[in-house]
């Protein structure tokens, strides 16, 4: 045992040597886990565990960034899909900003080796970041409150199931909140790596603290989306692998999750859940798991929690997050009976490519139709009209709207899971967008034709008309939409007039 | 009990108000000396004011059995529950303000040592604040029970989730005495039952306790450490733990923690809690330097009994020697009175042998004395000054000539006037006293305060 500098007040001069211990007892963490310094690093990183088995961790090294990492990585392996959680009880030190400390998926332990990394800051909340490919460069979207401020304890978990990455916190351990969308990482090898990590950048020595630091096979929580409605709430999940059943758990959102009423005394085999009658503009927390069989036994896997505000509007219309980045970003609408005017607030990066990210209040719609609203607000979001085949992010879907930067456009995607094209784009420029203005959408079949006015009368098409092959259900999601086309806030606008309809005569 | 080590506690029991206990028990032996600690996630549901979970040593498995109880209550902040015989009922202790509110996550401890208990709570599960002076439970068996614990007072199912819980034989912490002087803190703690050194630690006191830094390389065996050089008024976080040696190897216990700051006293003067019931509220010295006057702000049930709880600014003179000081006003608290005064004692601790020469606007100006360690104070206090003849502001004195103590009283500094027939104590006293000014507010965990000035303790 020697003595050590504060972290808080450490230099690059005073940390040649890491020799500092918090338990003068602690040992090594025990097989299977193994401690390993990737990439470059000041001073070989250090991990001790305590008679309790608390994890102490200091490093002084670089960061997992760019196309290769410098990090101490504490790991074991992990074959097929799982979890690794830890209850993190501080971090502290290194890059004032962005030293960091948290859990890691890795392809292995070369330096450049693909991975998905949830971490704390030491300035700016959690953060998430992933690299798809090896030595290719790392992605990440900014640790701020879009993920979760800085604060302690907090549990952290990074679920993997088969190509899907997807992070979790929470606050009590039981009710697990997915912070983004799951992070495809294509030919992933079926046994990884699982660990915690440390990364200083190269900023004096960062350090934390976990406990129950735990490994977990299978057991995934289901990817899970919400909808609110009038006093209704819609979940709906996508099957989890090796489910026989799922558990929805319902409380208040100051609850702690182990105190959440049980919807399903039996486990249901459905992948969705209706709650209705519930009171309008009071939040409501739902917690959906999986359960397994594990050799005869029933075993429960981990939740995912979300909350939903069910609000009345004119249509009852619901409001649904699509495919949000970060999905603590939560939109929603809300209607003034007084003035007649919806608002409508919404994150995520886009409405295109080969993914959708935004919100969106709609209704269901059997057959041909006609939606009109009136934009009454232009912004930097993008915000109009749409009409979706489902309510993935990948859904075969048409919008007609604009942004401030880019004008009015009629945008679709004709495949699932396909980019996204436009016709005759833009129809309004971006000089000549002016609001309010009429947007419309006309099913007749298999084909959507937009339409816009600009003198609040007169109808022009908005763009060439949509035919969709293999042909549409004859139900689709209909309604009003919006994209922050940015992933880190949350963006309102207005709009009034909505009127969803059966579709004029030719 | 989930994979991750998360326990989880549903109860559906009484426990108020009757005076038969009823509540969910998990629980194991602890055989002696030792702590039951877990990390409490939450708690819901259960009566809205009692409904509870937390830690609990129990003598024995019986409705009535003697315990201590450390719970987060669902309408209070950290409660302390006692019942001292199977013949009283518990007695709780509780309040947002005394042991800290209701908040969660929290680790909560319970020590036993002997027949001695003791609550500690911590926000980060290395640090461990001592949460209330020691309760003595007389001939507690050796064999208990110690566990989680949850009830519902008869307010619906009760809900607890804990982490780590653990049950540890031996491993004890040091209750731990801070006193601040100027750039200095000086630690002291009773030697703990088996260890063999102790290991002290240092660090802001709003960084995490694993980031602290170790100020004793090797464990040191002094029940006592002072820590030179730093910065007055800036708090520091310290923790001290016991180190032990089990069956070959080395283990460290439970650190305790506790926060303080240097303070801006005259050379070689230290302010110190004596015993204080709450260990987290502790007093303070502050200079107006416009003046020149104190104020002196102190917690603590008061001074005698068997043992003085209070603060105490002192320093330590060998031989014979005074200590004078100007008081300014009465000593007060909120809604009451408070008890201040000139005092010389043999030692630091609780219970030594001391003359107190205190003032209040009850009793006036009193000189009372404990002429034998940890016992009351000797029958006969000496009324100085009547309460209507006792105005502040007065300039007091206590003289130490050999082994008698003499009070005296002056209006103007220069011309003191023995207020009082000296007492002589037997056996003779110590050759080093400590001398000095002390409060207490008569309340537990409340603060009283006062002013004086023109403080000087010497030959």
């Amino acid at each position: 045992m020697t003595s050590c500098k504060s972290v808080r007040t450490a230099t690059l001069a005073a940390i040649l040597v890491i020799g500092c211990v918090t338990s003068a007892y602690a040992v090594p963490p025990p097989a299977p886990w193994v401690v390993r310094n990737i990439g470059p690093r000041i001073t070989p990183g250090q991990v001790d565990v305590d008679p309790r088995g608390f994890w102490t961790i200091r490093a002084s090294n670089g960061d997992v960034s760019q196309n290769s990492d410098s990090t101490l990585f504490t790991h074991q392996k992990l074959s097929g899909d799982g979890s690794i959680l830890a209850l993190l009880f501080g971090q502290e030190g290194g890059d004032p900003q962005l030293g960091k400390s948290g859990l890691m998926i890795r392809a292995d332990d070369s330096a450049g080796a693909a991975n998905v990394h949830l971490f704390m800051t030491s300035g700016r909340g959690v953060g998430v970041s992933y690299r798809p490919f090896p030595r290719h460069f790392t992605f990440f979207e900014g640790a701020d409150r879009r993920y979760g401020t800085r604060q302690f304890p907090v549990w952290f978990r990074l679920q993997r199931e088969g190509d899907k990455f997807t992070p979790f916190t929470s606050t009590d351990g039981f009710s697990w909140s997915q912070i983004h969308s799951p992070m495809i990482l294509p030919g992933f090898p079926e046994e990884a790596l699982v660990g915690i990590t440390a990364s200083s950048l190269y900023d004096g020595i960062v350090a934390a603290a976990y406990g129950n630091v735990t490994v977990v096979n299978g057991q995934t929580s289901p990817n899970l989306r919400v909808c609110s409605g009038n006093a209704s709430a819609l979940l709906t999940w996508d099957p989890v692998k090796g489910a026989a059943g799922y558990i929805v758990r319902r409380s208040a959102v100051n609850v702690p999750g182990f105190a959440a009423d049980t919807l399903t005394p039996n486990p249901i085999k459905e992948t969705s859940f209706a709650d209705t009658s519930l009171p309008n503009g009071q939040a409501v927390r739902y917690l959906v798991s999986a359960v397994f069989d594990a050799g005869g036994q029933s075993v429960e896997g981990w939740t995912n929690a979300v909350i939903a505000l069910p609000v009345p509007t004119p249509g009852n219309l619901i409001g649904c997050d699509i495919g949000l980045e970060a999905t603590l970003m939560r939109g929603g609408i809300l209607f003034d009976p007084a003035t007649g005017v919806f608002r409508i607030s919404g994150s995520g990066g886009d409405f295109g490519n080969v993914e959708d990210r935004g919100f969106l209040a709609f209704q269901t719609v059997n057959g041909d139709f006609q939606i009109t609203a009136r934009t009454l607000e232009k912004t930097t979001a993008k915000v109009g009209v749409m009409v979706r085949e489902t309510l993935n992010s990948g859904s075969r879907m048409a919008f007609l709207g604009g942004t401030t930067a880019q004008g009015v456009a009629f945008q679709y995607r004709g495949e699932t899971d396909g980019s996204t094209a436009f016709t005759g784009r833009p129809i309004v420029s971006a000089a000549d967008y002016r609001t309010p203005m009429l947007v419309r959408l006309v099913r007749r079949g298999n084909t959507i034709s937009p339409f816009v006015s600009l003198n609040g009368t007169d109808f022009i098409p908005g763009g060439t008309p949509q035919t969709f092959d293999p042909p549409l259900p004859p139900t689709l999601y209909v309604g009003y939409a919006i994209s922050a086309m940015n992933p880190g806030v949350v963006l309102n606008s207005t709009f009034s007039d909505l009127s969803i309809g059966p579709a004029p005569a030719p | 009990v989930d994979v991750r080590d998360v326990w989880v506690l549903r109860g559906h029991h009484g426990n108020e108000p009757l005076s038969d206990d009823a509540f969910f028990f998990v629980y194991q032996p602890l055989v002696g000396d030792g702590s039951v600690l877990a990390f409490l996630m939450g708690q819901e549901g259960g009566n809205r004011e009692w409904g509870k979970a937390g830690v609990t040593i129990l003598e024995r498995e019986a409705v009535r059995a003697r315990a201590a109880h450390l719970f987060m209550p669902a309408g209070h902040g950290v409660t302390f529950a006692l019942r001292r015989s199977e013949t009283q009922p518990l007695v709780k202790e509780f309040g947002n303000s005394t042991f800290g509110p209701r908040r969660f996550p929290i680790w909560l401890r319970l020590q036993r040592q002997g027949e001695e208990f003791v609550p500690f709570s911590s926000t980060d599960g290395y640090g461990w604040t001592q949460l209330r002076a020691p309760v003595t439970l007389r001939r507690f068996s050796q064999d208990a029970l110690a566990g989680l614990t949850v009830a519902s007072a008869f307010g619906g199912p009760v809900t607890g989730s804990f982490a780590n819980a653990i049950v540890t034989p031996g491993l004890l912490s040091p209750l731990v005495r801070p006193c601040m002087g100027s750039q200095k803190v000086l630690l002291t703690w009773a030697p703990v039952k088996g260890a063999v050194g102790y290991v002290v630690r240092r660090s802001a006191a709003d960084a995490f306790g694993f980031t602290a830094d170790i100020l004793t390389p090797t464990p040191i065996r002094d029940t006592q450490f002072m820590d030179l050089g730093v910065p007055n008024d800036i708090p520091q976080r310290y923790m001290v733990a016991a180190v032990f040696s089990q069956a070959g190897t080395t283990q460290e216990g439970w650190a305790t923690s506790v926060t303080v700051a240097p303070l801006g006293l005259p050379d070689g003067m230290m302010g110190c809690n004596l015993s204080s019931e709450m260990p987290q509220v502790q007093g303070n010295v502050t200079q107006d330097l416009a003046s020149g006057s104190y104020e002196i702000t102190g917690a603590g049930s008061g001074f005698g009994g068997v043992e003085d709880h209070g603060f105490f600014v002192s320093r330590s003179l060998e031989g014979d020697g005074h200590v004078t000081a100007r008081v300014l006003d009465h000593a007060t608290r909120p809604g009451g009175d408070g008890i201040a005064g000139l005092m010389i004692r043999e030692g630091l601790d609780a219970g030594s042998r001391m003359a107190f020469l205190s003032s209040d606007p009850t009793n006036g100006l009193l000189l009372r004395f404990r002429e034998s360690p940890g016992e009351p104070f000797a029958p006969g206090s000496i009324q100085v000054l009547s309460p209507t003849a006792y105005q502040p502001p007065i300039y007091l004195r206590l003289v130490r000539r050999g082994d008698t103590v003499a009070p005296y009283i002056s209006d103007d500094g220069v011309r003191f006037n023995l207020a009082a027939r000296p007492r002589a104590f037997t056996p003779p006293l110590a050759r080093t006293l400590y001398f000095g000014y002390a409060i207490a507010s008569g309340q537990a965990g409340t603060l009283a305060s006062g002013t004086f000035s023109d403080l000087a303790a010497g030959p």
